[in-house]
């Protein structure tokens, strides 16, 4: 069955002597396993609709009982200029593409998770992006998406709101059995991870705005930290079979 | 055990540990050996092992060679304040079969990864920086025209500037004998960006 559908690739690598294998992310099939050939020839007609992080709209040979698909076309949709020409940028874009192929495996759409991919990708690109903020928030919406519910808003416990101030104090404890915080007044769970009140505070900003707004919050390299290692760590506490997210620890290349 | 003979399977499944060859294709590869003289299967048991025992990187420009350092480093007919930084040993073969370039080479065994977690530490980098302090003009970025060969230009240039350095990269546009109207339009705006004046 021919079939088109939009897609962003994850991964790439080259196979035999002019083709390659990718990995996309589709809207319409969620993840899937391409070759390509004659992909890396001088006179490939894919040009940059191929490269990693790339969106195209691709049209594919597929067979359901084949796991690696045949890719005949494809043409680029966008290849996110800002992302790939500042290195800053270039390394969370990394991140992004990772997060979610550590998380997703198999071949099953899911609209969400591509609306999610697609959105975070356009706010890094934009002219003033803030690349914490936006990897922060796209790993609150990828959580959500598959289900792994984290409540950054109240306390886990008594359902206190955390936004009023006297509920946190200097500190919070993030529980990833329990799926988010307690509040000063409440007793740690046991697997506990201490974490500062900005980051709270800064998830619980994300949590409640859409990522193209992200570039009006400052994130500290603290805070980043923080966040990401927390939020990493319920990931992969509620998704045994994630793989290690290798880019995550070569964010601060650039820096 | 697949055939009647325990020495065939054996060749087979060393051919089948090559990277892009199958069982199939292995078992093909074996039979062809197989029906060829012994002076053959000889010569070819005979480069492998030679390849193993002589070949090894160069201590300078880390290439393959026989010779240390290799004959394009220790050559007094090439450029040596010039160098050129490619990925991979094969680079240098495609770049040298243009006999344009007479400048020294730099291989980093590989690009930034991240996606792998291949970092600076996994690459010739420090090797690079260590040659650039003695005598060298310009750096040439030679890297691959992908998202990963484009890190690890922007991650050489930013140590690279700094020390003074004429540091350029190879253009990037539309290949020879190709046509405008089936190029990507990321490739074109590439090229519009490289233009230069006649």
């Amino acid at each position: 069955m021919i079939v088109k559908t939009d897609a962003i690739v994850l991964r790439s690598m080259k196979y035999g002597e002019t083709s390659k294998i990718l990995t996309l992310y589709t809207r319409e099939f969620g993840r899937m396993s391409v070759i390509v050939k004659g992909a890396r020839g001088a006179k490939s007609k894919f040009g940059a609709a191929l490269d990693v992080m790339s969106h195209s709209s691709v049209v594919m040979y597929k067979k359901e009982q084949r796991e690696l698909q045949l890719l005949t076309q494809a043409d680029l949709i966008d290849q996110y200029r800002r992302i790939i020409d500042h290195p800053d940028r270039l390394m969370y874009g990394f991140a992004l593409l990772e997060f979610l192929s550590s998380t997703v495996n198999g071949e099953e759409a899911h609209e969400e998770l591509y609306a999610v991919l697609e959105h975070s990708l356009a706010a890094l690109n934009a002219a003033d992006a803030r690349p914490a903020a936006v990897l922060l928030h796209y790993l609150l919406r990828l959580i959500h998406a598959l289900g792994l519910g984290i409540d950054v808003r109240h306390c886990v416990r008594c359902r206190a709101d955390f936004s009023e101030e006297s509920t946190l104090q200097r500190h919070a404890a993030f529980s990833e059995t329990h799926g988010g915080f307690t509040c000063a007044q409440c007793p740690p769970a046991p697997d506990s991870l201490r974490t500062s009140v900005e980051t709270v505070g800064i998830l619980r900003w994300l949590d409640t705005h859409a990522v193209d707004q992200s570039s009006r919050l400052a994130v500290s390299e603290r805070a980043a930290k923080e966040g990401l290692q927390l939020l990493q760590r319920h990931l992969s506490s509620h998704v045994p079979e994630m793989r290690k997210v290798k880019s995550a620890s070569m964010l601060d290349l650039f820096s | 055990m697949l055939s009647t003979s325990p020495s065939l399977d054996a060749l087979i499944s060393e051919f089948a540990r090559l990277p892009g060859i199958g069982r199939k294709t292995a078992q093909r590869l074996a039979m062809y050996v197989l029906k060829r003289p012994r002076e053959e299967a000889e010569q070819m048991a005979a480069a492998l092992l030679h390849v193993k025992d002589n070949v090894r990187t160069c201590s300078i420009c880390c290439n393959i060679t026989e010779d240390d350092p290799c004959s394009i480093c220790s050559s007094t007919r090439r450029d040596h304040r010039v160098i050129c930084v490619v990925e991979e040993s094969n680079d240098v073969f495609a770049i040298e079969r243009t006999n344009e370039f007479r400048g020294l080479y730099h291989v980093l065994g590989g690009r930034l990864s991240p996606l792998e977690g291949i970092g600076p530490d996994d690459l010739h980098v420090r090797e690079l920086l260590d040659r650039s302090r003695e005598g060298v003009d310009e750096i040439i970025l030679a890297m691959n025209p992908n998202v990963e060969g484009e890190a690890t230009t922007l991650y050489l240039s930013r140590l690279l500037k700094p020390m003074g350095l004429r540091i350029t990269r190879i253009a990037r546009g539309i290949p020879m004998g190709s046509d405008l109207e089936f190029t990507d339009a990321a490739t074109i705006t590439r090229a519009f960006e490289g233009r230069i004046a006649l």
